[in-house]
């Protein structure tokens, strides 16, 4: 999970909980979500697109070429993310347990 | 006339032969004291006697007795129509040969001097006692005066009468009953009659004015003479002569005894008169039609004409004869400087007499409104080159000059835009080059001299999807529309810049475009400031959005450990994640408005999973005020938790439908229905909800519309209306 907003990430973290997440790894910024993955290897992700003022892409790019599915959660909408990320999974901040559940089944199955 | 006794031989008298002869012929006898010239001759011609007066006559003395000397003691004879009389033939001859008188015969004497004289000769044989002639005797009397007389009355009627029948003047002789009694040939050849034709008729019946001709005989009548007095003749052949008739009566004794006319033929003269007068009028007509003022002067500068538009013009009449050069009341210089009348170009044109083109001056009308007007006076000169007068045309140039004053005027005002404007203004050619540039775009291309890029393509300021837009601009152009796109342009230092270009046909005259106007319209400043405003409204939602994930964080966290009901947690969610979609709708539309439909559809997409066939929502498209849309959003998420939990949404065979139009008038209304059937029986809730407070307020109060709720044992029905401002609908 990558999201600066600490009582947002507390909420998202409680969801992957309850959809049954063994392992959450969370990272506030580009950096610490870098080191993160370099760490660890997690089966799917979770990226809040603007990270206070900076753009989460190249995570969603490091992923993409390892091959880690994952979702972006954005208060935006998709027009705030770039075209050649319109095929992944978009969740409109806020969204529920059933949002996030079908957004990350969604990533899975692709 | 004196006759000559018989010289008879008295019976047995006392007179003697001789004494007789002396008494006769003595110096102091008889004949010589008649004022007659008497001679005798013997039978053979031979000259006896003759007295003084005879030799006075003949200019010459004979010799008596000689033998030749016959018949007559004249030089020379003729006969009155001038051929010679020889002596032979004489009357004297003639008697003596035949014995008889002979009377009042005429001769011409020649005298030796050379003069004539003109004789009434009587002659009478001589005979004796037998019967037997003896000689004659020749009685003549000087009748040269009233030969003379006679000759020339003659001559002077032969002339007459030449004259009258010869004489290029017309001419008739009318009696007092007005009967023509005779007429020239000249008249003849005038009217075309012959003689007979004419003779013996009435004059009235040859004059086609029987007014004329009845005053004409009146005239005559009353011993009054006729001159030139005006009268129509009527021709053989039915035309009319115009004639003038000068005539008199001529009177013998008090007696009218006939009128002389002298007709003289003036058709010619007339038709000249009539072209003239008609050539006038046309040109009087001319002068008054032509639209220029057009004035006459005499020799001496005095008006003596003008039209209608020179009055006009002048703004007063000049008095006709004392005015003079011009009929205006003053006159200036184009500068301004007065003209003194006597100096103003008509003037010029009369003193220099020649014709002068086009000069410029100013007049003053008495009103003080002065006009300024070329003038083009041109001296008129009769057929000797002698200066008659002057015409002059004045042409009004006001309407001219005020025209050339504002178009010059526009001309300036069109330059001061062109420099003053921010906007790069250029004009191009049908193909889209350049043509000319304003400052501001010269300044805007970064280039010292406007000539390097004139005839450039417009399209070279464009690359990619802005030059296909510049084409397609230049297109609508040039078929007399306009284009407008909106496009960036780098400057060649690298300066990123945005366009609002607006491409406009120049038409011509006859409505074809001519050439293209190009305005454009710097607009990086708005176009950054959009971006900045998008970049907010981005990240406005961001925060409103993080804000309201922070809010369900908290609530989530709170209930739980608060011990609340997982289902208390699902409602609150629910109304804010309905919020948030609310919140959606308009940052997609700019926080301005949403569209009505699509909010509807969201809110209801949750409740909807699995029984998109039960949910039939239908209207227009309405797109409603941003504070409406979050209000209406509110409402219709409790409608239908409502519908979900209790009404036709929880069973099966329940079904929703959602109806709305637009009332449209002075104030638009948004009428919606909401109505419920097949699910469970409705019973009116006893205790009023969060969700029906929250319409009824909302709907009253918030969006000052009205909400009529129905809880019917069918299914529950809400009629709302709302009003939608129409300068707040997008």
């Amino acid at each position: 999970l990558v999201e600066d907003e600490a009582m947002v990430a507390m909420l998202i973290e409680d969801m992957l909980a309850e959809l049954g997440c063994a392992s959450i790894w969370h990272a506030g910024s580009v950096e610490q979500a870098l080191r993160l993955l370099r760490e660890r290897w997690p089966t799917v992700g979770v990226l809040d697109v603007n990270l206070a003022g900076e753009a989460v892409f190249p995570i969603a790019e490091y992923m993409h070429e390892a091959r880690i599915p994952f979702v972006f959660a954005t208060g935006y909408g998709s027009s705030g993310i770039p075209e050649i990320w319109h095929s992944k999974a978009i969740l409109r901040k806020p969204f529920t347990l059933e949002h996030l559940r079908a957004g990350l089944q969604a990533s899975l199955d692709h | 006339m004196h006759h000559v006794v018989p010289h008879h031989r008295p019976d047995g008298g006392t007179i003697t032969p001789d004494t007789l002869h002396q008494a006769l012929w003595s110096e102091e006898g008889l004949l010589e004291t008649l004022p007659v010239a008497v001679y005798t001759c013997d039978a053979e011609g031979t000259i006896t006697h003759y007295n003084r007066r005879a030799a006075e006559f003949w200019g010459r003395a004979p010799q008596i007795g000689d033998k030749d000397e016959r018949f007559c003691g004249a030089f020379r004879l003729f006969l009155s129509d001038g051929t010679v009389l020889a002596h032979a033939d004489t009357p004297m001859a003639h008697t003596l040969l035949t014995a008889q008188p002979q009377h009042n015969k005429e001769v011409w004497i020649e005298r030796p001097d050379g003069t004539r004289m003109a004789a009434l000769v009587n002659i009478n044989p001589l005979l004796d006692e037998n019967g037997r002639l003896i000689g004659a005797v020749n009685c003549f009397q000087d009748i040269t005066l009233r030969k003379r007389t006679e000759d020339a009355l003659q001559r002077r009627e032969a002339e007459l009468t030449d004259f009258f029948e010869n004489g290029a003047i017309a001419m008739h002789w009318v009696g007092p009953d007005g009967i023509i009694l005779r007429v020239n040939r000249a008249e003849l050849a005038m009217l075309g009659y012959t003689e007979k034709e004419v003779v013996g008729r009435h004059i009235s019946e040859f004059h086609a004015d029987q007014d004329a001709i009845a005053d004409i005989l009146r005239k005559l009548a009353d011993g009054e003479a006729l001159h030139n007095y005006e009268a129509q003749l009527i021709c053989k052949d039915s035309s009319i002569r115009e004639v003038a008739i000068s005539s008199s009566v001529f009177w013998e004794d008090d007696r009218f005894v006939h009128t002389r006319c002298f007709t003289l033929d003036i058709t010619q003269q007339k038709r000249a008169e009539k072209l003239l007068r008609s050539n006038e009028q046309r040109l009087r007509q001319l002068l008054g039609a032509i639209p220029a003022a057009i004035y006459t002067t005499d020799a001496e500068g005095r008006i003596i004409s003008y039209n209608q538009t020179a009055t006009e013009l002048w703004g007063c009449c000049p008095r006709l004869g004392e005015d003079s050069w011009c009929g205006s009341w003053r006159l200036y210089w184009p500068d301004g400087t007065p003209m003194p009348h006597d100096q103003c170009p008509m003037a010029v044109a009369l003193k220099e007499e020649r014709p002068i083109r086009s000069v410029e001056a100013v007049l003053e009308k008495p009103d003080g409104e002065r006009v300024p007007f070329l003038a083009y006076p041109t001296p008129l000169k009769d057929d000797d080159g002698k200066l008659v007068g002057a015409i002059n045309m004045m042409v009004d140039i006001s309407k001219h000059k005020r025209a050339q004053e504002a178009l010059h005027a526009s001309e300036e005002f069109s330059r001061s835009i062109l420099r003053a404007s921010r906007d790069c203004i250029k004009v191009l050619d049908l193909d889209a080059r350049l043509l000319s540039i304003n400052e501001c775009g010269r300044s805007y291309l970064e280039v010292e001299d406007v000539s390097a890029i004139l005839n450039t393509s417009y399209f070279e300021f464009w690359s990619g999807e802005d030059r296909f837009a510049a084409e397609r601009a230049v297109e609508r152009a040039q078929e007399g529309r306009v284009g407008r796109f909106t496009a960036h342009y780098r400057t060649p230092s690298g300066k990123d810049s945005w366009w609002d270009e607006i491409v406009t046909p120049i038409l011509s005259p006859s409505g074809k475009p001519e050439r293209l106007l190009v305005i454009s319209r710097e607009i990086t400043e708005a176009k950054r400031a959009e971006e900045q405003r998008e970049l907010l409204i981005a990240e406005l939602n961001h925060r409103v959005k993080n804000t309201l994930a922070t809010v369900q964080s908290i609530a989530v966290h709170s209930l739980r450990n608060g011990g609340v009901s997982d289902s208390v947690a699902a409602v609150f969610e629910g109304r804010l994640l309905a919020l948030s979609r609310a919140h959606d709708h308009l940052s997609s539309a700019g926080w301005k408005s949403a569209d009505f439909g699509s909010i509807l559809s969201d809110v209801l997409q949750p409740f909807g999973s699995g029984k998109a066939d039960r949910v039939q929502l239908r209207g227009p498209s309405v797109h409603v005020p941003a504070g409406a849309a979050v209000a209406l959003t509110m409402i219709f998420h409790e409608l239908a938790t409502n519908a979900a939990k209790y009404g036709a949404l929880s069973a099966d065979t329940g079904y929703l439908t959602v109806r709305w139009k637009m009332a449209i008038g002075a104030n638009p209304t948004l009428r919606l229905s909401w109505r419920e059937c097949g699910g469970p029986a409705v019973e009116r809730p006893a205790r009023m909800g969060f969700g029906r407070r929250l319409l009824e307020r909302t709907i009253a109060q918030q969006l000052n519309g009205r909400a009529k709720l129905r809880f019917a044992p069918p299914g529950f029905r809400c009629i709302l209306e709302v009003p939608i401002p129409a300068d707040q609908r997008a």
